[in-house]
């Protein structure tokens, strides 16, 4: 019980880090609080019900390539013009391009919530140390872990992560040193969209359901995760994704049957008074970008 | 469907008030503001959604509508009466619900069809309860929109309702012999909450025992680790487990069930019909649901009533129904052609009237009798049982309910 707890949190808490990332990036590098995040992970599961009779792995792949698609396309289309707008209007924008796509979704291949088969590997149970944990609940923890893993390779021992963490720092004299704007933007595109198709793929092997509003969850989970931990930093944002998912699961593990309606209540209360005594989120710097 | 989860805001408070004042401006300008003009005809106004999020659960069942209205004007009407049929897209809004029933109240409609949604429905029913024209919702499930005194005594659901679904479903586990279940409440909307409390107290009433209870948040994100587990522990486990949810988290926390080792008998409301929870629970087995028929998706109900409909619907929209929603809309207005064919003078409480006596009406499911004084929708609705077992769907019974237990929330329909 204790081990199976611990690894549905923990996978939980790694989901929810992954999801926050995708949102603090992009948020870091261009002052986008990108609401169409949410419709970035409804493209990579809508690839994932299209080719639902395909080779998982296959379907996990487009999964990850319709959601970069989707996110590169969104920046070139609709973020692109507005480079050095107001962040308001970017945040407004955003707004725009995720309803834009979210109505496209439903009026066309998404009316209604669509299923897709559980893969029968992943419903297996396996021995650990004693309990019997789901395939799923390990490939998660395993899955987010690693992927978090990478991202934080990335940003910390690459050139090009270096390169975004300069231009999350100051934008303007990262490109007057040097650093290609329109290619560190891509990328922190690029890197939003595999975070999203990654973070879809568990998300749909969870919910076996797609549905045109599937995004909106996803999405908030990851704004008020970046928010908690601390937006200016990436390692601030993860955590505060992090423990929204233990806290979401411990909650969901304690709370008695009468009161698990109101689940979100309890986190969102605890959420406040944690940003009563640090407005700034948990991990943030002394410079914080309130804009 | 049901309910939308949408709470009830101050924007729909405003909406029944904004329609009813223009109603009022309406009749006072010397508007039309009762039956029609011709005398040889019943206008029925649908204000229903034809697009945005509530369109899945109202087109099916509002084109069925229209294909009975047809098929009734080419027998020769309603006791001689032709049917014409007025349409307005309420897209889905509770704002345009109100309008959309003032300019059909206006156009002199006998009778007025609005959503399968009480939230959805009730600014319309609200114009028409003062115009005093009958409001049908073509399928809310919500035992409210039956209560007379919530919205008035001219509004009416032409569905069974949540607690009708969840007592059929005590009622038909009850005949398998079993006597202990576990609830599994989805506490997203009213139509869950009320399906697990009247299972429950039918349940108890017929004898069975309810040996635990437990709840998730429900919603597009499901997560029942710890609901799972807690059940799993139990010994000796329940005899079944019934979820009272709806999709796509009820096919959700059913499949997650399955996947932590949960094996015994799952049972739940008619709102996890459709193939997405073939989809969803993939092959998954000893699943079973109260719906309101069996056709193409699922086998065995070998009903030629429910094939003759089927046929027609897609020899009319090219395509099959693809929920059994549809059949009730179908079957509302044949409920409306048993209650109206003696009736001479088309004013509205002469229709309410008509409606409300309770006549036994032929449907594509079995007999059914729709309204009475007291009860404004259905209780004796056929529903149909069926399983879901490797990827397949397939009709067990149809099991009606007699009454529903009172249980003291002032549901008119109840004793």
């Amino acid at each position: 019980m204790i081990i199976e707890y611990l690894i549905s949190a923990l996978g939980l808490g790694a989901l929810y880090a992954l999801l926050t990332i995708g949102v603090a990036l992009l948020f870091g590098v261009l002052g986008l609080m990108n609401f169409a995040y949410g419709e970035i992970i409804l493209a990579a599961a809508f690839a994932l019900y299209f080719f639902r009779e395909q080779p998982w792995f296959f379907a996990v792949i487009m999964a990850v390539v319709f959601a970069v698609v989707v996110a590169v396309l969104s920046e070139r289309l609709a973020f692109h013009p507005l480079r050095g707008a107001d962040p308001v209007t970017l945040m407004i924008a955003s707004f725009a391009v995720s309803l834009a796509l979210q109505s496209v979704a439903r009026m066309t291949v998404l009316p209604r919530a669509q299923g897709v088969p559980p893969e029968s590997f992943l419903s297996q149970r396996v021995d650990l140390l004693g309990a019997r944990v789901s395939v799923l609940d390990l490939l998660t923890f395993v899955l987010c872990g690693t992927v978090l893993a990478a991202v934080a390779y990335v940003m910390g021992r690459t050139s090009l992560g270096v390169q975004l963490r300069a231009a999350a720092e100051n934008f303007q004299m990262a490109e007057a040193l040097g650093v290609k704007g329109n290619r560190v933007i891509a990328s922190a595109f690029v890197i939003a969209g595999v975070l999203a198709g990654i973070g879809a793929v568990v998300f749909v092997a969870r919910q076996g359901a797609v549905s045109a509003e599937m995004g909106l969850q996803p999405m908030l989970v990851g704004v008020i995760g970046a928010v908690l931990g601390g937006m200016s930093s990436l390692r601030g944002a993860a955590l505060g994704g992090f423990i929204l998912g233990v806290g979401t699961a411990t909650l969901e593990a304690l709370l008695p049957s009468s009161l698990i309606a109101f689940r979100d209540a309890f986190l969102f209360t605890a959420l406040i008074a944690v940003l009563v005594v640090r407005p700034q989120g948990l991990l943030s710097g002394s410079k914080v970008r309130v804009s | 469907m049901l309910y939308s989860v949408r709470p009830k805001t101050a924007r729909s408070v405003a909406a029944v008030a904004v329609s009813t004042a223009a109603l009022t401006v309406l009749a006072a300008c010397g508007g039309n503001s009762g039956s029609s003009d011709e005398a040889d005809e019943i206008v029925i106004g649908f204000a229903t959604s034809e697009s945005g999020n509530m369109a899945p659960f109202d087109v099916e069942p509002q084109q069925a509508a229209m294909l009975r209205i047809d098929q009734l004007n080419e027998e020769g009407g309603i006791g001689g009466k032709t049917i014409r049929a007025i349409t307005r897209d309420v897209r889905s809004s509770p704002e345009t619900v109100g309008t959309a029933a003032t300019e059909l109240i206006g156009e002199g409609i006998d009778l007025l069809v609005t959503p399968c949604d009480f939230d959805l429905s009730a600014p319309g029913a609200s114009v028409a309860q003062s115009a005093e024209i009958p409001a049908v919702s073509i399928c809310a499930g919500d035992p409210k929109m039956a209560d007379r005194t919530t919205l008035g005594d001219f509004v009416f659901s032409a569905n069974a309702g949540s607690d009708v679904e969840g007592g059929t479903g005590a009622a038909w586990a009850a005949d398998q012999g079993w006597e202990t279940a576990y609830v599994l409440q989805d506490e997203s909307i009213e139509y869950t909450k009320s399906a697990g409390a009247y299972f429950q107290a039918t349940f108890e009433e017929l004898g069975g025992e309810i040996v635990g209870a437990d709840a998730f948040p429900g919603g597009d994100s499901v997560n029942i680790a710890s609901q799972a587990a807690r059940l799993r522990g139990l010994s000796p486990q329940p005899d079944f487990v019934y979820v009272a949810s709806w999709n796509p988290g009820g096919a959700t926390a059913i499949r997650q069930l399955r996947e932590s080792g949960v094996e015994v008998p799952i049972v739940g409301p008619a709102a996890l019909d459709g193939q997405v929870l073939l989809d969803i629970v993939g092959d998954a087995s000893n699943i079973y649901y109260t719906g309101f028929a069996c056709y193409n998706y699922c086998s065995g109900a070998d009903s030629e009533d429910l094939d003759a409909f089927v046929s027609a619907y897609a020899d009319e929209y090219g395509s099959e129904p693809t929920s059994a929603y549809a059949v009730l809309g179908y079957s509302m207005v044949s409920a409306f052609a048993e209650a109206l064919a003696d009736v001479d003078e088309l004013d509205g409480p002469a229709v309410r009237d008509a409606l409300a006596e309770g006549e036994p009406v032929d449907t594509p499911v079995g007999e059914v009798t729709y309204f009475s004084p007291t009860c404004h929708k259905i209780i004796d609705f056929p529903m149909s049982v069926i399983n879901v077992d490797g990827g397949a769907m397939t009709f067990v019974t149809q099991q009606r309910l007699d009454s529903v237990p009172d249980l003291g929330d002032g549901n008119a329909c109840a004793g």
